[in-house]
């Protein structure tokens, strides 16, 4: 009996990862569009292994580095038991261009967003996106704690927990994000290797399991939800390699309260190029996943 | 098929004349069509542009041409009512390597996307839409300057230059448009406007009615800017040069008029030759009402021919006015715009059906004429034509004119001169139709020659003039017109002259103006400019747009070296001057247009958008500027720094030094100020641009005087050969009491001369009556400039002597040709 209702709940949180990857691709293909937005001629920083991470400093904006994101995905469960999958992520660009110019137009950094949420029981999926330069407090990303916005659409660190405000074309959000746990560094401190290189990796931590709660409105109708979100909150100079041509992500929380993430950047060949991940149990023992210790078999189509 | 043959046969008959008024009537059709096409073409154009900028946005925000404080845009992007927002700068920003000046739009692409899709470039790396030194243009842009991605595009920002890289062509909807997009951060930086933007386009939420978001947002918005629909920018663009469309459309009917005319004099002589003909009709049954329709689709047939000629002419006209000089029919109002022609079938027809109108109006009196004919009388050779033999009653004539000079002086109705026209078609009217008694009075008057063949034309003008009344129509509407038309622009070129001595005092021109917004003379290109060897003294001019009216184009703001004592020194002054109190609010003298189009008198206290304050100025004067349309208000120099904040000037005139060689102070001003992008001339230089601008521009005027001139003389020459048909039987008669032929011709030629005579002598007055609406009713409500009135005596008397001469050669003419025959015959034809 019990092992049958772990069986249930394991499909059905790899029926979110699934969710998560679908989720994962259309804000994939913006990080591929906010990676193209930057110039390689600039002095871009390196992440470095052995930096330690600060907090509150490193919640906030690291606007040395060419790209940065804050990720959420969330699971939620409106009044009638409807379950919804939710994914707030706003990304930060420095472009190294017209950095010497002092307008404040001057499109140093840019800043993406990307909401949706997708009702599997109906299978449809609602998402709108934002793009905009830094600037003139309508646009930016603070650098002492989370604080990131793109005109009404935020994301901020608020009293230990997270506040999300999206008002989208056809929905709007607005979620609180309560921490269940301790933040979880991945890698090794938080220095998240992505290819063969040193230069290639990120500094990478992620809060697996936030308490949801708040409002969606869909289709005119205000839905108070609660749920469980997974947020992801990564930064680097040079994330994606040449030779790779994207990456596919999972998360995994388990009832037991450990959780799992596992990443692999595919090869332009076709091939895997590197893979990475790790595992934390309940008591906060963290292991990481070595790049060949990553397989990905498709079970279903 | 009979009355087919009935109609074309005599058309056929007389070819040329029949040329000459299909000819007329083309004329007047093709200029009136070629107008509305090219005035559709730059409308439709003007409409698309529009529409490009402002995309989907509900409201558009403006300020002075050189922009507002950019710190509006976050303020407005933080109202609850605003869905998407779009800052830009947008100048015209001059060339560097050639004349001219390209509309550039400082872009943020990813606010644009909201509002603006059509704006965006289509960049082979998307990253190109943000470097400071990337450009994209339209296709109408890269065609005009000949440019293609890769290749480099120079321009003039201050006295330096800066470079682009061509990185592509923006969407097909701008194609039509000469305009390009850069990165908003590179266009502050790199066209020194740093914290400043001139438009931000909004889209609201949906269900925010436009004016209840332009009432709350009309009082948070700083002096100088203002909100605006896009839709009422093309109607304004409209409304602008509608004037300018109707004073050709005038000029159109006018060339219409004498066409009908035209018809007139030529069906008047075709029905005194087929006298014998249309009896014959009528006898063999053809009602009066089936005669005078016989002779009236005559003239639609000339009508149509003339019309369909007309449209064809001016749809030539129309391709080569727009290829050639643009659609802006040379106002200079559609800058950088690249129409179509597109052939409008509406405006077609009822151009054709005005020229149908026309034709069927100037043979309606002799159509009827006929009709009225005794078929048993006409029918035998050598019956008088009835036309114009009765004396009409003087009332009429002197109704119209009287009605006339009242409609001058009313005002213009919804900016159009309207009334001014038809004071000048009523005068016309009233002196055509008191012709008859005036030539009756006058010629009555005249002492009978000694020749007897000249007293025998003088004593038939005195006892018959009505026959002759359709010349003298026709003679007195071509000088008339032809002599106002002449005295107007003579008039006007000569105020031209005089007030560009006036404006141009100096020695030496440094002129950065006239080519876009981004020339102009830093405080340190003045100070060496002062500092130059062989300068006496240098005056500086200052200017920048600055928005009045919403619903109008920018006026200029200028600053000068003003005496506000003596402001006549530097402006022509049309009316008083005041000189502000000590305590009062600073000076400003306002040209003619801004005091006409915004209402200013002098004396008043005035608000002004200046520098994004609302400023209190005192109209001190009001001066003649024949240089900008929309209107200019002067400062001194020394205020309009003040109240702008802006110490670059665009002009500068020099004064040299006694003794100082024009030519070394010229090299050592290109050595001072070694950057392109000045243009350096000599007031004389000036003058000759202005003036063969202004001829330019009068050309189309010209070439109508001709028209209506030659239209004059073929009526002049079709009238004299029906009067003297008419009169065969009295020339048989002569010769047969002995006079010769060559006496008779004599006479006919003195008739002529004397009819043409009185014709151009009461035309030369009828002109500078017309001249005097034309200039201070049909050009001051049009345009708003005052000119002083100049008559060219020379050239008028030239003129009269020319139409004289013509006219009497013409009459000899068809003496020679009703001569010719045996005229001592006809005396039989009256059995």
């Amino acid at each position: 009996m019990n092992a049958r209702r772990e069986a249930r709940s394991a499909s059905r949180e790899m029926e979110r990862a699934a969710w998560r990857t679908w989720l994962g691709v259309l804000p994939a293909a913006l990080l591929g569009v906010a990676s193209a937005w930057a110039v390689d001629e600039a002095a871009y920083p390196q992440v470095s292994r052995g930096t330690v991470l600060e907090f509150p400093r490193d919640h906030g904006a690291h606007p040395g580095y060419r790209t940065e994101w804050w990720y959420i995905t969330a699971w939620v469960t409106d009044g009638d038991g409807v379950e919804r999958g939710v994914q707030v992520t706003f990304f930060r660009s420095r472009t190294g261009l017209q950095e010497d110019n002092p307008s404040q137009f001057a499109p140093t950094q840019l800043l993406f967003a990307h909401a949706a949420i997708a009702d599997a029981s109906r299978g449809a999926l609602l998402h709108d996106q934002r793009a905009a330069r830094a600037g003139f407090g309508l646009a930016g990303a603070r650098s002492d704690d989370t604080a990131v916005r793109i005109d009404d659409w935020t994301l901020a660190r608020d009293g230990g927990g997270y506040r999300a405000h999206i008002r989208a074309r056809t929905f709007a959000l607005s979620l609180r994000f309560a921490p269940a746990g301790p933040l979880w560094l991945q890698g090794e401190n938080g220095f998240s290797r992505k290819g063969p290189k040193p230069e290639q990796a990120s500094h990478y931590y992620s809060h697996p399991r936030l308490v949801v709660e708040g409002e969606i409105e869909l289709e005119g109708r205000r839905l108070a939800v609660r749920g469980e979100a997974w947020l992801d909150h990564e930064w680097s100079s040079e994330y994606l390699a040449p030779e790779a041509s994207g990456w596919d992500w999972f998360g995994v929380r388990f009832d037991d309260g450990g959780a799992m993430m596992a990443f692999r950047i595919r090869a332009r060949d076709g091939g895997v190029f590197w893979a990475g991940g790790g595992y934390r149990d309940a008591r906060g023992r963290r292991r990481a996943f070595e790049p060949r210790g990553v397989a990905v078999a498709q079970l279903r189509r | 098929m009979l009355p087919a043959a009935l109609i074309i046969g005599p058309l056929l008959q007389h070819k040329t004349r029949l040329l000459l008024s299909v000819l007329a009537i083309a004329l007047g059709i093709a200029l009136g069509y070629a107008v509305q096409l090219v005035n559709r073409a730059a409308l439709t154009e003007f409409g698309q542009a529009v529409q490009t900028l402002a995309g989907r946005a509900d409201l558009t925000v403006r300020g002075p041409r050189d922009g507002f404080d950019e710190t509006l845009y976050p303020r407005l992007a933080q109202r609850p009512e605003v869905a998407a927002i779009s800052p830009m700068l947008e100048f015209d920003a001059r060339l560097a390597q050639r004349d001219g000046s390209l509309r550039m739009l400082g872009l943020d692409v990813f606010r644009a996307a909201a509002v603006q899709p059509d704006l965006l470039p289509q960049p082979d790396a998307p990253l190109d839409v943000l470097r400071a030194d990337v450009i994209f243009l339209s296709r109408a842009a890269a065609q005009w300057l000949t440019v293609a991605p890769g290749d480099t595009l120079a321009f003039q920002s201050g006295l330096s230059q800066v470079e682009f890289r061509v990185a592509g062509l923006l969407a097909e909807a701008t194609a039509g448009q000469r305009l390009a997009v850069i990165d908003i951060a590179a266009a502050q930086q790199r066209f020194n406007r740093l914290g400043k933007l001139t438009r931000i386009d909004l889209r609201l939420w949906r269900g925010l009615a436009v004016e209840r978001g332009r009432a709350a947002r009309g009082l948070l918005l700083p002096a100088g800017t203002y909100l605006e629909a896009p839709q009422t920018t093309e109607a304004s663009m409209a409304a602008m040069t509608r004037a300018y469309r109707v004073n050709l459309n005038v000029l159109a009917l006018v060339a219409l008029f004498t066409g009908g005319l035209l018809v007139f004099s030529a069906q008047a002589l075709s029905v005194v030759r087929r006298r014998a003909q249309l009896a014959l009709l009528r006898v063999l049954g053809v009602t009066r009402r089936g005669l005078v329709l016989l002779l009236l689709g005559e003239a639609a047939v000339i009508g149509a021919l003339g019309g369909l000629a007309g449209l064809l002419l001016g749809a030539v006209t129309a391709q080569v006015v727009l290829e050639r000089f643009g659609p802006d029919l040379g106002a200079g109002l559609y800058q950088g715009l690249q129409a179509q022609l597109q052939i409008d079938p509406l405006a077609a027809l009822v151009f054709l059906l005005l020229g149908i109108a026309a034709a069927l109006l100037g043979s309606l009196m002799p159509a009827l004429d006929a009709a009225r004919a005794q078929p048993a009388q006409a029918i035998k050779s050598g019956d008088e034509a009835a036309l114009a033999q009765r004396l009409t009653p003087a009332w009429p004539g002197l109704a119209m004119l009287s009605l006339g000079v009242a409609g001058a002086v009313l005002p213009a109705v919804l900016g159009l001169p309207l009334f001014g026209y038809v004071s000048i078609a009523l005068l016309l009217l009233g002196t055509i139709a008191l012709m008859p008694r005036l030539a009756a009075v006058l010629l009555g008057r005249l002492p009978s020659p000694r020749r007897p063949e000249f007293a025998l034309g003088l004593a038939q003008l005195q006892a018959a003039p009505g026959p002759a009344m359709v010349s003298l129509a026709s003679i007195v509407a071509a000088v008339s017109l032809a002599a106002s038309v002449a005295i107007m622009v003579a008039s006007f070129r000569t105020s031209l002259e005089v007030w560009l001595e006036h404006i141009l005092p100096a020695d030496l021109y440094v002129r950065t103006s006239g080519y876009g917004d981004t020339g102009y003379l830093s405080a340190m290109a003045q100070q060496r400019l002062r500092d130059l060897p062989g300068v006496r003294r240098v005056e500086f001019l200052a200017g920048q747009k600055i928005q009045l009216d919403p619903g109008r184009p920018p006026v200029t703001l200028l600053g000068r070296d003003m005496d506000p004592r003596d402001p006549g020194r530097t402006l022509m002054l049309t009316g008083p001057v005041v000189v502000p109190a000590a305590k009062a609010p600073p000076p400003v003298w306002v040209s003619e247009v801004a005091a006409d189009l915004y209402g200013y008198r002098t004396g008043d206290v005035v608000a002004v958008p200046v520098g994004g304050r609302a400023v209190a100025l005192t109209v001190a004067g009001v001066w003649r500027d024949y240089a900008r349309m929309q209107g200019a208000l002067m400062l001194d120099i020394a205020d309009y720094r003040r109240l702008t904040g802006d110490d670059t000037v665009a002009d500068a005139g020099l004064w040299l030094e006694p003794g100082a060689r024009r030519d070394h102070v010229v090299d050592a001003l290109r050595e001072a100020l070694p950057e392109t992008g000045l243009r350096i001339d000599s007031p004389a230089e000036l003058r000759e641009i202005s003036l063969a601008v202004f001829d330019r521009t009068f050309a189309v005027t010209y070439a109508l005087e001709a028209v209506a001139i030659l239209i004059g003389l073929a009526g002049l020459s079709a009238s004299f050969a029906a009067l003297t048909l008419s009169r065969r039987r009295e020339f048989g008669m002569l010769r047969h009491v002995g006079v010769v032929r060559a006496q008779v011709r004599r006479m006919l030629a003195f008739e002529g001369t004397l009819i043409s005579a009185l014709g151009v002598g009461v035309g030369l007055a009828l002109g500078w009556l017309m001249s005097l609406v034309l200039i201070h009713v049909i050009n001051r409500q049009s345009f708003h400039w005052s000119m002083d009135l100049y008559i060219p005596w020379m050239g008028l008397a030239a003129f009269a002597a020319a139409m004289l001469a013509a006219a009497a050669l013409s009459a000899t003419l068809s003496a020679r040709r009703a001569m010719a025959g045996d005229v001592i015959l006809a005396v039989r034809e009256d059995w």
